[in-house]
């Protein structure tokens, strides 16, 4: 039998909490990821849904997946230290197997309530990351994961994410989430290869696998090329499904494979009738490619020493930098005014590379910021109405 | 994995109503299309998703206010 847990992304939604019912109900899924910061606007939480999360955390099959930290954010912020403390308390009523986080830093005005965002790999941006990691772990006491991100700027970021990722995760002996749907977005956007990209990511450190669906979008800046966008908002492609074949066997230390889609792309029967076969599929794969691992744990992905931290290292000309990159994205009238008011910021001719961003990709990003700009909840609210 | 039949239930039910959100004193959101009979049973009257079909069932747990 498989150690690796077929499991979905669940959150407080109904369209996506009906249409993973019927997965519940046949018991098959075996694991479960809960984006635990997502419902601190909730003040009354059905008891039934704390139920469901409890039934899995006893079972060791409840992980933790933040997206509001905003990890790289160059100054340390009051709503980053209110995360860790609800963190730890979410720590002390649920047994969670692992807590991940995103890869990037969050558009927005207070970079909470936007989009993750990637930026330059210094040593500058190393040790803030490193440094929230060792914050992350302190508050949980679990092993700790990040997110490989499937917005980049350009093809050489593409092939460095891996190794940023290594080194991040390296002081908590953390590990990666490999995101499928992210690494299709790259091999498209980008014109790459499976094969040269994934040699890139140091796969014995992934413990979790993440596949959903996404959307294609017109790019005006690039004539006959559309840019995949990871908005989880619809089946899972054939494409991701084979990627996942090809890495279960890479990946000696999987444990956790999520299905994720939003609530959004789930409103119709036909959308959950598709969403529970995906899911199947996705286990069938499992079945088939992961039946030869060892039920030993080859990694505990647990730090090697404790860690006393002092006060949070902080970067307030990276602050200013990303103050002003968000600005940009979120009032951009279209990409090449974005191309105009970069090359008069300061971050031209720095670490950020603003000049050599593809047109496309810079298209996106602009896309993204606008997108997110009044935070999660406005999005849902004009998805919903629309 | 398996799950208990009682937490099956009441999602089924809260899920049937789109209600997500609980409401801690009176089940307010609930009383419109279902009664709780003094057994503490929860009858519901109308699934309230398109009004037509019928899906009324019996259930031994409230999925809002929790008693059962």
């Amino acid at each position: 039998m498989s150690k690796i847990l077929s499991s979905v992304a669940c959150n407080l939604d109904a369209n996506l909490l009906a249409a993973t019912l019927p997965l519940f109900a046949a018991e098959e899924v075996e694991g479960i990821e809960w984006s635990f910061d997502t419902l601190y606007k909730t003040p009354n939480i059905p008891p039934w849904f704390t139920e469901l999360l409890t039934a899995f955390s006893s079972e060791n099959r409840l992980v933790g997946h933040g997206v509001f930290f905003s990890l790289f954010s160059g100054k340390w912020s009051k709503e980053q230290e209110n995360w860790l403390v609800q963190l730890k308390k979410k720590c002390e009523h649920f047994n969670f197997d692992h807590i991940t986080e995103h890869f990037g830093f969050m558009t927005g005005e207070n970079f909470h309530q936007g989009a993750p965002i990637s930026l330059p790999f210094t040593s500058e941006t190393l040790a803030i990351g490193q440094d929230r990691l060792k914050r992350i772990y302190n508050a949980c006491e679990r092993p700790v994961g990040l997110e490989n991100l499937a917005f980049a700027y350009s093809l050489d970021e593409v092939k460095r994410h891996g190794n940023f990722l290594e080194k991040l995760i390296e002081p908590v002996n953390g590990f990666i989430i490999l995101d499928l749907h992210n690494l299709y977005c790259h091999l498209h956007n980008f014109d790459c290869r499976f094969e040269d990209i994934i040699q890139l990511y140091p796969l014995d450190r992934v413990r979790e696998i993440h596949i959903s669906g996404g959307s294609w979008e017109d790019s005006t800046a690039k004539t006959n090329k559309q840019i995949r966008r990871d908005t989880h908002n619809d089946a899972v492609p054939q494409e991701v499904f084979e990627l996942l074949k090809a890495c279960i066997p890479l990946c000696p230390n999987l444990k956790f494979v999520v299905m994720e889609q939003l609530g959004t792309g789930l409103k119709t029967p036909e959308s959950k009738t598709a969403f529970q076969q995906d899911f199947l599929h996705m286990k069938s794969i499992i079945k088939q490619n992961g039946t030869n691992y060892s039920s030993q744990t080859l990694n505990t992905f647990l730090p090697y020493n404790s860690f006393s931290l002092s006060s949070p290292i902080e970067s307030l000309s990276l602050h200013q930098q990303q103050m002003r990159l968000s600005d940009i994205l979120e009032n951009a009238t279209d990409y090449k005014n974005a191309q105009q008011r970069l090359a008069s910021s300061e971050l031209k001719n720095t670490a950020w590379q603003v000049e050599e961003w593809d047109v496309g990709m810079l298209e996106t990003a602009v896309a993204i910021a606008q997108k997110w700009k009044n935070g999660f909840e406005e999005n849902k609210k004009s998805v919903e109405n629309s | 994995m398996k799950l208990s039949k009682k937490l099956l239930q009441a999602m089924t039910v809260s899920l049937a109503l789109g209600a997500t959100v609980a409401t801690t004193s009176s089940c307010s959101s609930l009383k419109e299309q279902a009664e709780i009979t003094p057994e503490n049973e929860v009858r519901v009257i109308s699934c309230g998703i398109n009004g037509e079909e019928d899906k009324s069932q019996t259930v031994d747990y409230c999925p809002l206010c929790g008693r059962g």
